[in-house]
């Protein structure tokens, strides 16, 4: 059962992430990014990361997408029904793309997963919060300043003068 | 900062005196449902005169009524009808054959049968071309003048398009084929299969849609069924056509209502016409318990309504009637008229005193000569103008007064002769329940409008409301409070 | 850690099915109740959203359809079959797709929006042990999915091809993001002090203490943040920018019409369900009944808090909030889209950040 649930996620994300890449319209683009995402999401879940997973969905379903479909729908022409994407340098994109893969694939085989038994659904949240508050407060707090450094650029962007 | 927090404050208690305004009205102990429940609950007729002549009566409301027993099928209304709205067939029947169609009420002897008299009201304009020709006076308009003959409908509304046109002829297959009418009905059966076709071809129900035309005739009911079903009147005492409508057996109620109509056209009052009516039944052979008590029931509620204010507005009414068309013909005294005097500034003057005379209601023309003579702008083509007004006027005036002097007796006669004053209807929102308060501003609405007495309005009250089974302890005690004039 | 996925699951254990068939299952049953709760919840509501807007502008609202021939009093059960005959209009009706759509995101659309109310039935409990499925996670699982709709409303809006459509979802969707986030803070208060965000815990907590609402007075003002936000939050009235009808005819449902609106009406009333039964949850005590707020009763009436009452206190506590929702629906006029962002970052924001820190030192001190 879990198998075929699984092998069901990735072919979803897998083929979304496909569509996003190869439609030729934008919007399309970023509605199958949304079933990626969720395909993410229950992947997560596999790996028994309820919270990631929800983070998952609040993070990029509910903010990053939104602000992506945004994003396109302000740049390019609102009102046109069919916002078309162009490809081009596709051998210089392709020959990146397959750079990346390879690198990704290398990383894959080469970490030494920690495989543990099936766990019980115990609360993740609790540990979560806390390494974020001791081991890695510095990362965190970087990025809450990344973030921080982002609204005000954004709140200052979008005033008149 | 200290404004901003003070927005905050006066938002949250906006907040807080909207919510409360909502939840008043929610929990609702003061105030009425605004809204009409339309066709269970209906306000009464307006008593708005808007006719031919302002002082005659209704006509927005009323409707052509034909008393086909006395239509001779001269045709003369059908001929006069300038939109066709009126169509009637007749059958002859052969010489020499016994059959005895009948007399009119005017001792004529009828010499057809009427196999076919439809009034599409819908495109009725309400001329009344139609009743002046006919020989019987047995088409009119309802209402008015002829209300004893007909109550005023209450409203138009069908829920078929053709549910417009009436079917006023009551003759039976049978008398129409004894009649020799043979090829008419075959050609009506006709006309009608073509018709149910097409309306089967819509996709519409047949089965809702009785045909206004053919009904009376398929069912053999002699009357009942050419008036429209939404007929309602509000004088609840008075003994109405409607009242007959508890019989159940149709053939009974088809007589009873005959004999009243009859009755009624004879003038008489109330209990001469349940007598009437009794006699009719026992004659045809109809008298059964259930529809003797009906009648002990109505002759039970006595019509008191028929409120003697009501006659006496309309006889002195009556009298200024031949007075007004005779003004009409003449020429009236109008602004425009001035636009005759050539001068500018004379013409201005003369307006001026013409609408200040009309403000305050004086003779316009006696004002305007006035205005010019100071003004020295008097010449003799405006004094010819003047003068051919000043007959006009004259005229005129008289009707108006005698109108004037109609409607302040009307008022005088309408005024309530009882013993205390009316109470006032914000006195009613004691009541509880919504909708009985509802009905009960209704009634008293109605009775106040006719003129009624404390006491009268108070028992229209309870009559009213047990009926509706509304009722109860706290009402009563409100009722009975009003009643010893607190 | 109980719930109905893992009953049933044990509870059809005698079948013998393999794991496969029997989650499958399980799914369907869960996924028929949420779709039986959400028509229900709809169509009652409808009728009680008539009734009360009826109530409060003094007329009696629908009054003549009844339920097979049974028509009711004369006020409140007056028309008491009105929504069921609508919803039967709307599934009868035409569907209309505009020439000039997108018809893939059309039709995607309202799938998007319902599914993310549907999925967020899956982790809210109506009583305790009532929940499809038990989450550790329940509110942040709740609050996530809640946020899934918004694209829905966006790519409604935009494959509309229209431009009231468009404007509605815009507005719907910056509404929707802005509103979120105070909700969040609100939320978080509760996570803070109870220290869980399951929400069987957090009524444990509420059961051992007292309610959340009376915890302490930045608790008390974090629900009503909480409460305003989501009325916001479901685009209803005075925050109903995004289908303002007087400017935007109906936002972006415009070009909808028929079952796919039905779904959209479904999904909105929902929604109002969600917010009402977290809130009630949450703040007001959940599963556990009033009585526990004064301490006059004898010891045998809590009774009346046993576990076959939870779920009429949760559905008490939800329906008087929805009334109150409704209630301000027909008190408030819509509010201009600078008011409405006003309200939100200029007063709730700062106030529920304060409030998060003020509760933070209330728990040092207490």
């Amino acid at each position: 059962m879990a198998e075929y649930l699984f092998l069901f996620m990735a072919a979803l994300v897998i083929a979304s992430a496909f569509w996003v890449v190869f439609s030729p319209n934008l919007i399309h683009s970023a509605v199958s990014l949304l079933f990626t995402l969720f395909g993410t999401a229950g992947l997560y879940v596999f790996l028994y990361a309820d919270f990631i997973a929800a983070t998952q969905i609040v993070i990029y379903v509910g903010g990053i997408l939104v602000l992506i479909i945004f994003g396109v729908m302000l740049t390019s022409k609102i009102d046109s029904p069919s916002i078309a994407s162009s490809s081009a340098n596709q051998f210089i994109g392709g020959m990146g793309a397959f750079a990346i893969f390879v690198m990704q694939v290398a990383v894959i085989f080469n970490t030494p997963w920690n495989i543990g038994s099936e766990q019980s659904r115990d609360a993740t949240v609790g540990s979560i919060g806390k390494l974020l508050l001791t081991d890695y407060l510095l990362p965190f707090e970087i990025i809450s300043i990344l973030l921080l450094a982002a609204l005000m650029g954004a709140a200052l962007l979008s005033r008149r003068n | 900062m200290s404004e901003y927090l003070n927005n905050i404050v006066y938002g949250v208690k906006s907040f807080l005196t909207g919510m409360k305004l909502t939840m008043d009205h929610f929990r609702n102990k003061k105030e009425l449902v605004a809204t009409l429940q339309y066709p269970h609950e209906k306000w009464p007729v307006p008593e708005r005169n808007i006719g031919f002549n302002h002082s005659e009566y209704n006509l927005i409301r009323s409707r052509l009524h034909v008393d086909i027993d006395d239509c001779i099928a001269c045709m003369q209304c059908e001929r006069a009808c300038p939109v066709d709205c009126i169509k009637i067939d007749s059958i002859k029947p052969p010489k020499g054959s016994e059959i005895d169609c009948g007399m009119t009420s005017n001792d004529t002897q009828k010499k057809m049968i009427v196999s076919r008299f439809t009034i599409d009201m819908s495109e009725c304009m309400y001329c009344n071309l139609c009743v002046f020709p006919c020989p019987e006076d047995c088409i009119y308009m309802v209402g008015g003048p002829n209300a004893e003959k007909h109550e005023i409908d209450y409203e138009f509304s069908q829920y078929k398009r053709d549910g417009m046109i009436f079917e006023f002829a009551d003759a039976t297959d049978e008398a129409i084929r004894d009649a020799g009418g043979e090829k008419w009905l075959d050609q009506r059966d006709v006309k009608l299969a073509k018709h149910n076709d097409g309306v089967e071809l819509k996709g519409e129900v047949k089965s809702v849609k009785p045909d206004p035309i053919t009904a009376p005739i398929k069912t053999d009911t002699p009357i009942s069924t050419a008036k429209p079903a939404t007929q309602t009147s509000e004088s609840s005492g008075e003994l109405e056509i409607k009242s007959f409508n508890d019989i159940s057996d149709k053939m009974c109620r088809g007589i009873a209502k005959k004999a009243f109509m009859a009755a009624k056209r004879g003038g008489k009052d109330a209990v001469a016409i349940l007598a009437d009516v009794a006699q009719a039944l026992s004659d045809a052979g109809k008298m059964s318990d259930e529809i003797q008590s009906i009648l002990d029931g109505l002759s039970a509620s006595p019509s008191k309504a028929v409120a003697p204010a009501v006659e006496a507005g309309g006889d002195v009414k009556v009298e200024s009637v031949p007075d007004a068309p005779e003004a009409v013909e003449m020429k009236e005294f109008d602004i425009k008229d001035l636009n005759a005097i050539e001068d500018k500034m004379a013409r201005g003057t003369a307006k001026k005193a013409f609408i200040a005379a009309k403000r305050s209601g004086e003779d316009k023309v006696e004002a305007v000569r006035k205005a010019l003579t100071d003004a020295g702008k008097l010449d003799t083509a405006t004094e010819d103008l003047l003068n051919s007004f000043s007959g006009a006027a004259a005229k005129v005036s008289a009707p108006v007064e005698a109108e004037k002097l109609a409607e302040s007796t009307e008022e005088a006669v309408v005024e309530p002769v009882g013993d205390l004053p009316l109470f006032e209807i914000a006195d009613l929102n004691g009541i509880d329940d919504k909708m009985t308060r509802g009905m009960a501003k209704k009634i008293f609405m109605a009775g106040k409008r006719t003129g009624k007495t404390r006491t009268e309005v108070i028992a229209d009250l309870r009559a009213g409301l047990t009926e509706a089974g509304k009722l109860d302890d706290a009402t009563n005690t409100i009722l009975n409070k009003l009643g010893s004039g607190n | 850690m109980t719930s109905i996925f893992d009953s049933l699951q044990e509870s059809l254990a005698f079948l013998n099915l393999d794991l496969f068939m029997l989650l499958s299952l399980i799914s369907l049953l869960g996924g028929t109740v949420i779709f039986l709760v959400m028509a229900v919840n709809a169509l009652v509501a409808v009728y009680f959203e008539r009734k009360v807007s009826a109530f409060m502008q003094d007329r009696l609202g629908p009054m003549e359809v009844g339920i097979l021939g049974f028509k009711g009093g004369k006020k409140f059960w007056g028309g008491i079959g009105q929504t069921l005959a609508d919803a039967i209009k709307l599934l009868t009706k035409e569907d209309i797709l505009p020439k000039s759509s997108d018809k893939f995101l059309m039709i995607l659309a309202p799938f998007i929006i319902f599914s993310g109310a549907f999925l967020t039935f899956i982790g809210l409990p109506f009583a305790q042990n009532i929940v499809i499925s038990d989450f550790n996670i329940g509110l942040f699982y709740i609050v996530a999915m809640s946020s899934v709709g918004v694209i829905g409303i966006i790519l409604a809006g935009w494959s509309s091809n229209n431009k009231w459509s468009l404007y509605g979802a815009m507005r719907a969707a910056a509404q929707i993001i802005s509103y979120e986030i105070p909700i969040g803070l609100s939320l978080l208060l509760v996570v803070i002090v109870s220290g869980s965000l399951h929400l069987g815990d957090i009524v444990q907590w509420q059961e051992t203490n007292r309610w959340f609402i009376f915890h302490s007075p930045f608790a008390f003002l974090a629900f009503f943040i909480y409460f305003i936000s989501t009325v916001a939050e479901t685009n209803r009235t005075p925050f109903d920018i995004p289908e303002a009808e007087s400017e935007l005819v109906a936002g972006w449902m415009t070009e909808y019409s028929g079952f796919r609106w039905a779904l959209f009406f479904l999904s909105e009333y929902a929604n109002m369900l969600i917010v009402c039964i977290v809130a009630s949850i949450v703040f007001l005590g959940g599963w556990l009944s009033p009585l526990h707020l004064i301490n006059i009763f004898p010891e045998s009436w809590y009774i009346l808090d046993g576990p076959a009452l939870g779920f009429f206190w949760v559905s008490l506590k939800a329906v008087i909030l929805i009334f109150v929702m409704m209630w301000f629906r027909w008190t408030f006029p819509r509010l201009r889209v600078d008011q409405l962002m006003y309200v939100c970052w200029k007063v709730f924001i700062p106030f529920a950040l304060a409030n998060l820190f003020f509760v933070s030192l209330w728990e040092l001190i207490f």
